[in-house]
Formats: structure tokens, sequence, C-alpha cells
């Protein structure tokens, strides 16, 4: 946060509370990240599997979500392969290979090829979203004009069919 | 009779729409009232119509009309009260029917509240344009979707009732209703953005007028979206609210435009500026409707909400091309005078962090449609099929979330045009406070993960903000300071955190397991023991359902069961929940016990603070109840001089409130 700054008309300075929260915050955090970096238990792991396997009978949900036979045939299989040792990549590329139920079984379409647009695309737009939105910050505040044109406020007036708004604050903040 | 009367209703009402059109077009050209009546009367044929046609079908869905197609093919005998009457909404003709009913029912309530004014071309083109929509749905029940189909019943013939899942619990009765009342709601706005843009009034006028209808039509979808999470999570049994479900994506995708409308049209009040923006995000509000209807109602996506292949996909499809071509093209045509008239100086303001929400809330629609869409678009292009699922949803769309709970704590304290960074820190001291009371109160009950805690405590944070704005707000202006605008969006930001804070625990912290247990025996699961006491056999009209009755830690017993229905194969379960304000227990049978003294397998989903979803539902609706009500508003709705030279000085007083 941007609080360095002192206020030299408070007994207390503002940047205290700041500092004072910033510090828990850490020391927080740090104690609720211990141990989550133990890898995760088998059950954890058959709970992540069958969440992002698709029921290959049914409409868009997860065999973890489906109560149809062959969804709790591949639960059943999953945690089999799990108990046996196969890792996560192995058991997905199983069930996503063509001979099983093909690549369509994955919920979460695979990075790379066409199917990595679907995660690429999003990111652009927010940066470009990003990027737009500091041009026009920028450009803005270069433009300087701060007060709309006499013509700008009789087209508002008329707009609004009320005298225009010159009594807004705007002055008061103003460096 | 009940088919006759139906048929004649959609007739009455498809004329009356179409003759709506043409009376007020003419009117319009030639500057005669009298047409502009008729047109008025033409709203109140609509509604006659709607309500005649919705009247049969539930006349005949409660008499067992089999005569009807939609009867014979949807509903049973023994289909008890109330699902018989909401079997109307569980078939697709029958849900653009009652659609019909809903755009009728905010048509007739248009047309009667600006009877005065019709003659105001901008009010002229906005009935207009309800009146092009009502005619395309009364299309769709007279030919592509028509409901009232002649079926000659057999002698003894029983139909096969609605999907078993709808007659499963109560919501069911609520969930579509108000979800359509929402969808259909931001057609009144859309159609006042139409009137604006063809008349060229693109003043602030227009947003004043529909700024009501749009808080309606919002608070509708919000509860309509929150009871379908509800429903899943008491009927589906897989312990889940949110499936990330091509149709549960399309009645986000409009929450989500209309949101961020909500925020942006407060700058264009203000400032006069964004108006593009702003007329581009209700266009795109009322085309996702539709969009949304298409994408789910005609076959091309698999869900589970999607009815059997239909034949209006083509239809829908056209329409909303319409829409978006009509919208691009005036849009684009009055270009000249939607330029804006002001600048934002900085981001550190009221006005640029409503930037900066638009942005994140048109990324999350973006982000959504783009997944829902995307198997769609790959396997037309190049025949690969792919699934996007809940996986990809939860991921993309969990930082775009922490980015707009930062927003909700630091934003509404916000001046308009230019904030110090001394101020900010001044002003959000009590709600970092909170935010970290929250973490550490989080870390001390023993929730850990990074993402999560974040979560907490910016949870925690924009609590803080909304109490503080509302607490000020009380303090300058007594108890009426509660509502109101401002105070109204600060409760529904309460309820937003609620929700945010109980997504982040329960995704983060879910435990789920299978228990295989015969009668008698014990297990424990999560710190919690499941207890399997004993069968129950439950004979309702329509079905048998079997329980297996457990106790939680020595509580219950709970009885979730699976229901066998006379028709149909299908076996559906039954779950049951034990609901405390920290903790759910979901219970669903995946096997009942093959033979006495075999052991039944059962689903137990441990999941902290759901019971916080409805409540966040509950108080968001409630939040806009008090956003809609006020003297603030109202005092805006018609500004006088005296009016805006009494608000000025509350402005400049919230700027400089401590």
């Amino acid at each position: 946060m941007s609080a360095s700054r002192t206020s030299t008309s408070r007994p207390i300075p503002l940047w205290l509370p700041w500092a004072i929260m910033a510090a828990i915050v850490v020391v927080a955090l740090a104690v609720g990240s211990v141990g989550i970096n133990e890898p995760p238990t088998n059950a954890e792991r058959v709970q992540n599997l069958t969440r992002s396997i698709r029921c290959p009978q049914c409409a868009g949900q997860s065999v973890a979500e489906s109560d149809v036979s062959v969804s709790r045939e591949i639960r059943r299989d999953i945690a089999q392969r799990v108990e046996q040792g196969q890792t996560d990549e192995e058991i997905r590329a199983y069930y996503s290979s063509d001979t099983v139920y093909g690549p369509d079984a994955l919920l979460t379409p695979p990075a790379d090829g066409v199917g990595g647009l679907v995660w690429v695309l999003p990111v652009v737009a927010i940066a470009l979203a990003a990027v737009g939105l500091t041009l026009a910050f920028r450009r803005w505040a270069a433009s300087g004009r701060r007060d709309a044109t006499d013509e700008d406020r009789a087209l508002v007036a008329e707009a609004l069919d009320v005298p225009d708004g010159g009594t807004e604050p705007g002055g008061a903040g103003r460096p | 009779m009940s088919l006759a009367l139906g048929r004649a209703g959609v007739t009455l009402g498809f004329i009356a729409a179409l003759w709506g059109v043409l009376s007020m077009l003419v009117g319009i050209a030639t500057h005669n009232r009298r047409y502009l009546r008729v047109g008025l009367w033409c709203a109140a044929g609509v509604l006659g119509g709607a309500v005649l046609a919705v009247g049969a079908m539930e006349w005949a869905l409660l008499t067992d009309d089999f005569t009807v197609s939609y009867v014979a093919e949807h509903s049973s005998t023994e289909t008890p009260f109330p699902f018989d009457v909401a079997t109307l909404w569980a078939a697709l003709e029958g849900s653009i029917l009652l659609w019909v009913l809903v755009l009728a029912g905010f048509i007739a309530l248009t047309a009667h509240r600006f009877r005065h004014r019709i003659d105001d071309p901008l009010v002229g083109w906005a009935m207009v344009t309800l009146f092009v929509v009502a005619t395309f749905f009364f299309f769709l029940v007279i030919g592509p979707a028509a409901p009232f189909g002649s079926f000659d019943p057999p002698l003894g013939y029983d139909g096969p009732g609605p999907n078993p899942l709808l007659q499963e619990h109560i919501l069911m009765a609520f969930h579509p209703p108000m979800l359509y009342l929402g969808y259909v709601g931001f057609t009144v706005p859309f159609a006042f953005a139409i009137g604006a843009l063809v008349t060229g009034r693109l003043g602030e006028g227009w947003l004043l007028e529909t700024r009501r209808w749009t808080l309606v039509a919002w608070a509708f979808l919000t509860a309509g979206i929150i009871l379908g999470a509800w429903w899943a999570y008491e009927v589906l049994g897989w312990g889940g609210y949110w499936g990330w479900d091509p149709v549960e994506n399309a009645s986000l995708l409009p929450w989500l435009t209309g949101t961020a409308y909500l925020h942006s049209v407060i700058v264009q009040e203000r400032r006069g500026m964004l108006r593009v923006w702003n007329l581009s995000l209700l266009c795109a509000t009322f085309a996702l409707t539709i969009l949304g209807t298409f994408i789910t109602r005609s076959g091309v996506l698999e869900s589970v909400h999607a009815f059997t292949t239909s034949n209006i996909g083509p239809a829908l499809l056209a329409f909303f091309a319409l829409i978006v071509v009509v919208s691009v093209g005036l849009i684009g045509w009055r270009g000249d005078l939607l330029r804006s008239t002001g600048s934002i100086e900085s981001p550190m303001s009221r006005e640029g962090s409503f930037l900066v929400n638009n942005v994140l809330f048109a990324a999350l629609a973006f982000t959504v449609l783009l997944g829902t869409v995307f198997p769609l678009v790959v396997e037309a292009f190049t025949g690969d099929r792919i699934s996007v699922g809940s996986p990809f949803f939860n991921r993309m769309s969990a930082p775009i979330g922490l980015a707009l709970l930062v927003l909700m704590a630091i934003a509404p304290v916000l001046p308009w045009r230019r904030a110090s960074g001394e101020l900010l820190a001044h002003r959000l001291v009590w709600p970092a406070a909170a935010g970290t009371a929250t973490l550490v109160l989080a870390v001390a009950v023993g929730a850990r993960g990074v993402a999560p805690l974040v979560g907490f405590a910016l949870g925690g944070f924009a609590l803080g903000t909304a109490v503080r704005q509302l607490v000020l707000s009380v303090r300058r202006q007594g108890i009426g300071g509660l509502f109101g605008r401002s105070s109204g969006g600060m409760v529904v930001h309460i309820g937003v955190v609620f929700i945010a804070v109980a997504l982040a625990a329960s995704q983060a912290y879910v435990q789920q397991t299978e228990l295989r247990l015969i009668e008698g025996q014990t297990a424990t699961f999560d710190g919690h023991t499941f207890t399997y006491v004993g069968t129950n056999v439950v004979l309702e009209p329509n079905r048998e359902v079997t329980q297996v009755l457990v106790e939680v830690d020595g509580a219950g017993p709970y009885a979730p069961g699976v229901s066998r229905f006379d028709f149909g194969s299908q076996q559906v379960g039954t779950p049951s929940v034990r609901v405390t304000p920290t903790v759910d227990i979901a219970l669903s049978v995946l096997a009942l016990p093959e033979a006495p003294g075999e052991p039944a397998t059962i689903r137990v989903t441990v999941q902290p603070l759901i019971v916080w979803l409805w409540i966040g539902g509950g108080v968001m609706v409630v939040g806009t109840l008090m956003a809609m009500s006020g003297g603030g508003r109202r005092r805006r709705g018609a500004p006088s001089p005296e009016d805006v030279a009494s608000t000025a000085p509350a402005t400049q007083a919230s700027g400089a409130d401590d």
C-alpha cells in the first residue's frame, strides 16, 4: 500500500498501523502455508483426477460428479491405478488415448496445439485491455483538459435538462 | 378445450405483437397519436394472449389433458402438485411459453408506465423493439417450438411425466421463473437503449428511465442463478453447486455483463462518459441471453440442462445475428453523437476504478464464453473433439475473482476524479484491519493454503469497506442512509463477500469419499462418524423412495435415498444434507444394499461454509431492493435545479468525510 508518507498532523503516524498489519499478514500467510507443499495423499489425488476426467455417458459432468455406473467403474479404476503407483499424467494419458475414451475425456484442454488457445486468449485479452487502459489514462492525463468545453456543457445540460453540473467538487481535489 | 384456448392465446399474442410493431412504426412516422395509442392496446393484447396461452397450458397440465402434445409428452396423471404446475418449464416448448409470458408482462408494464409519454419517439422506438422481440418469441411458440400440438391419446394413455430430476425439490418451482424474469427483464433497458440510439437522444435521460428496470432484472437473475446452484446442491447429489455446465455459463454471461453495466453506468451519469461502452454492454447483455438460449436449447452443446434436440436453433441464431447487426450498426451510425465529453485523470479515482471493474468483468465474461463455445469451434475447424470443463473455469476465474475482491475493498472509498495515497491509507485503515483480523482468525481455526487465505483476507477487507461506507452513510443521514443506490450497493457487496468466502472455502477444503457400510457399522471420515442404522421405504404416488438411514456424529438419522419412478427406468438419488453455519455434510446413496445385510455405498461430502452461498445470495437481493428504494434515487430520477444543488454539497461532504 502507498502508505509510506507520514502525516505530521496526527499523533500516530499513518504508516504505523499499515506496517503492523503488513507484518501480521506476512506472518499469518507464512504460518498458513506451512505443510502445504507436502505431496498430496492418494485420496486427494483420486479426488483431483476424478474431477478432471469426463463422464463418457453424461453431458459435461466429471466422473466425480456423475452417478452412472461407468463413472463408478472409472472412479474405482482410478483409485486402483493410484494405489498401483501410476502417476497422474499416466492415468490421464491412459483415459485420453484414442483406444479408450479419446482426447475429449479430459476436462482440462491440453496446453499445446489448438487447445492451448483457450488458455492463452483470455490472458492476451486481459493484457490488451490493461495496455489499452494505461494508454487511455496517459492520453487523458496528457490532454490536460479537465473541464468540458462550453459546447459540451450545453450538450450535457440539454440532455440532462438541468443546469450544468459546475457544482461538482472538481476543483477541490486538484493539485 | 385447452388446446383451442392455448392456440387462440398464442395466435392473439402473435397478431398483437406484430400489429404493435406496425402501429407504432406508423404512429412514429406520421406523428399520429391514434396509432401510438393502438400500440398501447397491442401491449394489452400481447399480455392477454400470453396469459391465455399459459393459463390454458397450466389447466391442461393440472387436468392431465393429453390432447395437448406438450402435456402428453411431459406430464403424467401421477405428477404431484406443485410439480405439475412447474412442468410448464420442464421442457423446451413450455419454457419458451414461460419466456413469452414474462416478456408480455414486462411489455405491458412498460406500456403502462410510459402510457402518457407514448408520443415521445424514444419511448415509441423502445416499444417497437419490445414488440419485435415479442413477435419473435410468439413465432417460436407457433412454429418451431409449438407446445400446443394436437395428440390423440389412446384409451388409458398416461404420459411419462417430467424429468425425474425436476420432481425432486420445490426449488425447481422457483429457479426457472426467477431466471427468466432476469433474462427477459434486460429486454426493457435494451429496448430503451435502441430507442436512444434511433432517436439520437443519447443523453443520460434514458439511463435514468431504465435504472430501476435494470436493477429488477439483475436482482431476479442473481436470485435465479443462486437458486439454481442451491437446487443442484440439494438434488444432484455430487456435493457441488456449480459445474460450469453450458447452461450455467449461459446464465452467468448476461449476469457478468449486466453487473459491469450497473457499475459503469454510474460513470456516465456523473461524468457523461463511457456512452458507447454502456450501450454496448446493454446490447451485449441482451444478445447474450439469446445466445445462451441458442447454445443451450438448440442441442449444439451437451448439457445436463439440454432438452431434447429441437429445431429452434436456426431461428435463435438468426435472431441473435439480427440483434448484433442492429446494435453494432446503430452504435456505429451514432458514433459522432456518442463522443465522450470528459476525461478520467487518474486510475486512482472512483471512475478509474469503475473502468478497471469493467475490464475485469468483461475479461471474465470473455473467458466463460470462450470456454463454453471453444469445443464447438475447435471441432468445426479441426474436427478434433476436446472438452473444456470445471478445472479450466476454476483456474481462470479464481485470479479474476481475487482481483475483483481487491477492487471491492478499495474502490468504494475512492473519491471522484483523484485520490492521494494518504487519503486512501487513512480511509482504508479500519477495513484493512478487518481483513487482517479475518486472516488471523482463518489461520487460527486451521485454514491453510495461500490462495484461500488471500481470499479470506480480501473478503474481510472488502466487508470492512462496505461496512465503513454504510456506517458513514447512517451517521450522515440516519437510518434512511441505508437506502438508496450507494448504500444498497454496499449491502450487495456484503452478499458478494459472503459468496466469495464460501466459494474459496468450499473449493479449497472440500473432502469427499465413498463409504461402504453394512447395517450397524460405523465409519469415520474427516473427523465425523457415520453409522448406517437402517433402511426405510417410502411410497409416494409417483415413485418409491428407498432411504438409507445414516447417523452423523450420533445425530440424525439423515435419510439419503434413491427414487424409482413409475415411468422410465431412471433412478434418481435424493441427497440429504446436514447444514450448519460452519460446515455442510452431504450424503447421497451410490448403491443400495443388494440384499438385507449387504453393504450400502454412500458418498460423503464435507464442505465448509456452504450455507453462506445462499445467505449471500439473499443479502444480494435485499441489497438490490434497498438500492431501488430510498430518496436519493428518486430525486435523481427527476432532477430539478434545486436537487442538483442539494446533491452536490452532499457529494462534497462524502468526498471529505474524514
